[in-house]
């Protein structure tokens, strides 16, 4: 494995006491006039931490621009390995895995494809945009029901082979999991709140655009915005369910995960995984309205509203709506009216306010 | 005494849950729960994302405790307990 120290971005999650906890027991004045003055210097520290850390973010994000720029492109190295049915990461290292049994050459080759698609569609130098290598753990747990990005590498259980199969057999689910990665180097969206369900909306969606990119899928082909439907067990099928999310219709009944589809249903006490249906719709109409390949324009606009310092770790729907808007009023090229037109009506759609308070 | 499991999170955001009585726990489950109760771990997240987080409830004479575990503290033996109940 490469000797390269791994860029690490604060993971603005590190308080004990939340934030908003601080900033709710500063306002009590009931316990003792003492408290409050303690809670409020409390939550003035946090907030002036988290100041400092977005600083560094940012500084962070624009030099890396630069050193991106000038870098040669090559891909990214992978490195898989197995963890045996432990726990423990990031497993025996796998030689040649690329000619190795079906579960690691089909990990290595989808992972090496979305750092294709990251360089042809996006300009991106895999997950860092510095050419970060690539980890990827498989055969994670017993049975284990997720595959998850641990802040480094990636990582892929088998499923119960009942509700779920393994894994990695989504390539979307393969591209979900690298753009958390890509999320963290750059916007380093908090996985709480908006925030959170944002960081997952953009893993959808990138998921999604990579998996009809490999297909050479259009954006009107339904099947293209599916999440997660080559993981799906025979119980899950049994019952109807043909994947965990649907960009294009939130709310379905055949998903494992059904999800509000409208700002005006955002439920703030949700897991990011449920309000990340509303701006995976917003992308799905925008790029539906587009025609022709969602990887064409719409994931440009997408990722360039969410790249280079143009979002905040805290940042609402209405601040990454907004951000989307000022990039396609700055697109280039004749369509650009219509795609200003459609991001527009796509976040209307959804109901996520555009106007600044 | 009853155990109760539940898990969030994860990549699928769909939660799990699962119980069991004293008697219906294996040795090594019984192990890793003693340890946990032996020993806390932090409620913080795991790092990274799609993460599991779980809520460990303990009934004993009468008694509740609950315990918040992440995905990265949680014993390997109990990780099986908790079902997604389609």
């Amino acid at each position: 494995m490469s000797t390269r120290t791994q860029l690490q971005l604060p993971c603005g999650c590190c308080f004990i006491v939340p934030p908003a906890v601080l900033k709710a027991l500063s306002l009590r004045h009931r316990v003792s006039p003492r408290d409050p003055k303690i809670y409020q210097d409390s939550y003035a520290e946090t907030q002036r931490l988290r100041y400092i850390r977005e600083g560094h973010r940012m500084a962070s994000v624009t030099s890396r621009r630069s050193i991106a720029a000038a870098a040669p492109a090559r891909p990214p190295a992978e490195h898989l390995f197995d963890c045996g049915n432990r726990m423990t990461l990031p497993g025996a290292p796998v030689p040649d895995a690329e000619n190795g049994d079906e579960a690691f050459s089909t990990v290595f080759k989808t992972t090496a494809q979305v750092g294709k698609f990251y360089q042809e569609v996006l300009g991106r130098n895999s997950i860092d945009n510095l050419g970060m290598d690539m980890v990827s753990s498989l055969n994670y747990g017993l049975n284990f029901q997720n595959a998850f990005w641990n802040g480094q590498q990636m990582v892929y259980g088998n499923g119960d082979q009942q509700v779920f199969i393994d894994f990695w057999r989504s390539p979307d689910v393969i591209g979900h999991e690298l753009t958390h990665g890509v999320t963290q180097h750059e916007s380093g969206l908090r996985y709480e709140g908006e925030s959170g369900a944002l960081n997952e909306s953009l893993s959808d969606a990138f998921g999604a655009a990579f998996n009809q990119w490999t297909q050479q899928t259009p954006a009107s082909d339904d099947a293209g915005w599916l999440i997660g439907a080559g993981i799906m067990g025979p119980d899950s099928k049994a019952q109807g369910m043909t994947c965990l999310r649907d960009m294009v219709d939130p709310t379905a009944s055949h998903c494992l995960s059904p999800q509000p589809a409208s700002y005006d249903d955002f439920d703030p006490t949700a897991d990011v995984h449920l309000n990340s249906g509303i701006p995976n719709k917003a992308f799905a109409l925008f790029a539906r309205a587009l025609g022709g390949n969602s990887y064409d324009t719409a994931t440009k606009v997408w990722y360039a509203a969410c790249t280079g310092g143009r979002l905040s770790s805290t940042a609402t729907f209405a601040d990454f709506a907004r951000s989307t808007v000022a990039v396609a009023d700055q697109w280039s090229g004749a369509d650009q009216a219509a795609v200003a037109d459609a991001v527009r009506q796509a976040w209307q759609e959804v109901r996520v306010p555009l106007a600044t308070v | 005494m009853r155990v109760r499991i539940e898990r969030r999170g994860g990549l699928a955001g769909r939660p799990a849950v699962g119980e069991r009585e004293d008697s219906e726990l294996t040795a090594a489950e019984r192990a890793a729960l003693h340890g946990l109760l032996a020993s806390p771990p932090p409620s913080r997240p795991a790092p990274g994302a799609d993460r599991f987080h779980y809520k460990v409830t303990i009934e004993h004479e009468g008694k509740t405790s609950e315990l918040e575990v992440p995905d990265d503290a949680m014993p390997e033996a109990l990780t099986g307990i908790p079902k997604i109940k389609l």
